[in-house]
């Protein structure tokens, strides 16, 4: 195809050896594009990954502030898998990660040991998922987004005032994490490099189902529910297992997120936090999983690193956030994207033949 | 018709049996009391192209979605090929072969033709509902869009997103989607609304070019639409069947001619849809109106 292309050029315009040498340049500029169009991706994968794994080797600030990108990143992605694909919107996503949380914070308390508790808290979380999506998957639009707010606050409400369960605003610390042979996540590095594994594969697992058959049937939930119906879809089970799916990757943004703090208090799960979340996914990019992760290192660079230098650095959110929806409806993520449909657009002149 | 259930399984079992593609039976819907469908009953046997006729408010869209299982009859009972289907839920239905399309286009129109297709073609597997593989990867289903597009005219615009089709192209694929499930039965509602004279040829040579197997049943307004395309319709008025025929006999029976040229006085209702409405506040010819306009 990059022979004929350039070929078509050559014979389109024969005005001399100037002519040829242009030619000869746009084979290459399509060629170095098009190679780019693949590597990009997968370079850019591993660029960020030996970033955050330098970053991560430390035992400062630092490899504290990745650690909190990535645990909120994860519930950033599954929000995004839930409100960007299948169009359904929640404000509960930090109840579910809190439910995470205090699952292993109660289980171990409780006695269990340290993986019987993960096993616990991941299993109390899905089933709460599976339970509630009966209920939540039964709206749409702004009815899904109040009744996913009432059940964030039922769940922080229980956080708070359930004294005898969850030790009420004192929180509860966790003591000891699991460990099994070598890999003892009590061990700080491990910890740390643990974190990023599972924040690696939930990324990669969300990514592949949104390419997926189901995915795309999200996205036509999303456009056209009725449609869909009348093509011999089941809409109200695919919305249910979205719902599930993104409600477990929650739950294991929690899980991790008490081994990272190694305490879980209400605060978590208050009001403000839902809306972080719902923030990430905006600002990263709404349908684009990567974006929302982006947009969890914004927050949470915000929240950290810029509060300890400026005091109101709320407003300073709240006019980045601003900026970035007049100027990029897509968010971060947005950018990325139209830097990638140029390049589309000069590869498909070029395999024209015509001139850049 | 059949009646026992016994009689209903063996029907159900293969569509070679005697029992009509599309029947209902004294089909009624009332909205707050008014009726907007009116003891209606039906045969279209396998094969056939059927017409619904009527003008605005006649119950048209009612009655078609009675059919393809949007609404729920207030009673009467709809059999696709003599099996039961009056409380199956619309995927059910398409999952029988009852295929539909929308009177206001409904296309993902966010998606490309070619998502829009894939989301079609996976409708009737179990494959819907795979995770882990990229749609892309299921080469046998984006060939298969890919010529599906090609055999009706949408070959170079595999990746154009919908919402960038003209409207004659948006109802083509409107169609294609409603095919792309092999439906033994195609529900098509007002296929033709909206579309300029050109794509309207279009749209009835499209029609003309299905499969001679396949039955069809087509909503319109438009007497000029089924023309060429229907071979017996019914024409509905307020909420009830005038006359049920070959479309020949339909186009010169006398209770048509007055529907369309209004002499029957319709009533406040039906006059916006009757190309020469006539005087309001005539007695209404049929025992239906509860309450029509405001």
């Amino acid at each position: 195809m990059t022979g004929a292309g350039g070929g078509t050029s050559t014979a389109a315009t024969p005005s001399g050896g100037g002519a040829a040498a242009a030619s000869r340049r746009d084979q290459l500029t399509l060629a170095a594009l098009t190679r780019s169009r693949r590597l990009t991706g997968p370079a850019a994968g591993a660029v960020v990954g030996v970033v955050l794994i330098l970053l991560l080797l430390g035992n400062g600030f630092t490899s504290t502030l990745v650690l909190d990108m990535l645990v909120y990143a994860i519930a950033a992605m599954s929000l995004d898998f839930l409100g960007g694909y299948a169009g359904l919107i929640s404000l509960g996503q930090a109840g579910f990660l809190g439910v995470g949380a205090y699952g292993v914070a109660i289980a171990e308390v409780h006695a269990y040991s340290p993986w019987a508790a993960v096993g616990i808290g991941l299993g109390v979380v899905l089933a709460l998922g599976l339970i509630l999506g009966i209920v939540a998957v039964r709206v749409k639009g702004i009815s899904f987004v109040i009744i996913t707010l009432a059940m964030g606050q039922v769940l922080w409400g229980l956080a708070y005032q359930w004294v005898g369960l969850s030790e009420g605003d004192n929180g509860i610390p966790l003591s000891t994490l699991p460990s099994i042979g070598p890999i003892d996540l009590n061990n700080g590095l491990t910890l740390r490099m643990t974190v990023l594994a599972v924040f690696v594969v939930i990324a990669l697992l969300l990514t592949t189902i949104t390419r997926s058959p189901f995915g795309l049937s999200l996205r036509g939930v999303r456009s056209n529910e009725a449609r869909l119906a009348a093509l011999g879809y089941r809409t109200g089970l695919h919305r249910y297992l979205a719902w599930v799916i993104a409600v477990f990757c929650t739950g294991v943004a929690g899980v991790l997120y008490v081994f990272v703090n190694q305490l879980i208090s209400p605060t978590t799960m208050n009001f403000s936090a839902n809306g972080l979340f719902v923030l990430m996914v905006v600002l990263g990019g709404l349908g684009s999983i990567w974006g929302p992760a982006l947009g969890a290192v914004v927050i949470v660079l915000f929240q950290q690193e810029l509060s300890l230098y400026v005091s109101r650095w709320q407003t300073l959110m709240g006019l980045t956030l601003i900026a970035v929806v007049l100027f990029s409806p897509g968010g971060f993520w947005g950018l990325v994207r139209a830097i990638g449909r140029r390049r589309d657009a000069v590869i498909a002149r070029l395999q024209r033949g015509g001139t850049p | 018709m059949t009646t026992t259930p016994a009689a209903q399984r063996k029907d159900a079992a293969g569509p070679g049996g005697a029992s009509p593609a599309l029947a209902a039976d004294h089909l009624c819907r009332r909205f707050r009391g008014v009726a907007a469908v009116e003891d209606v009953s039906l045969r279209v046997a396998p094969g056939d192209r059927f017409g619904i006729i009527g003008p605005n408010g006649a119950g048209k869209t009612t009655l078609f979605n009675l059919l393809s299982g949007e609404l729920r009859p207030t009673s009467g009972r709809v059999a696709l090929f003599g099996q039961d289907i009056t409380a199956m839920r619309p995927y059910r239905r398409v999952a029988l072969g009852l295929g539909r399309t929308f009177q206001i286009t409904r296309v993902f129109s966010d998606l490309t033709v070619l998502e829009n297709l894939t989301l079609a073609l996976h409708g009737l597997s179990r494959t819907k509902l795979s995770l882990l593989r990229p749609w892309r990867s299921y080469r046998s289903v984006t060939a298969e869009a890919a010529e599906f597009a090609a055999k009706f005219g949408l070959a170079g615009r595999l990746g154009a997103i919908a919402s960038e089709l003209s409207h004659g192209e948006v109802r083509e694929l409107e169609v294609l989607l409603a095919l792309a499930l092999k439906p033994r039965v195609l529900l098509l509602d007002e296929p033709a609304a909206g579309l300029s004279p050109a794509e309207r040829v279009d749209i009835q040579a499209l029609l003309r070019s299905l499969p001679p197997e396949l039955t069809l049943v087509m909503v319109e307004h438009d007497m000029d639409v089924l023309r060429g395309v229907v071979d017996s319709a019914a024409v509905l008025h307020l909420g009830a069947l005038v006359v049920q025929g070959p479309m020949r006999e339909i186009q010169n029976d006398d209770r048509v001619r007055e529907l369309y040229l209004g002499r029957a006085g319709a009533g406040r209702r039906s006059a916006r849809g009757l190309r020469a409405p006539g005087p309001p506040g005539l007695p209404p010819g049929t025992p239906v109106e509860g309450g029509g306009g405001p």
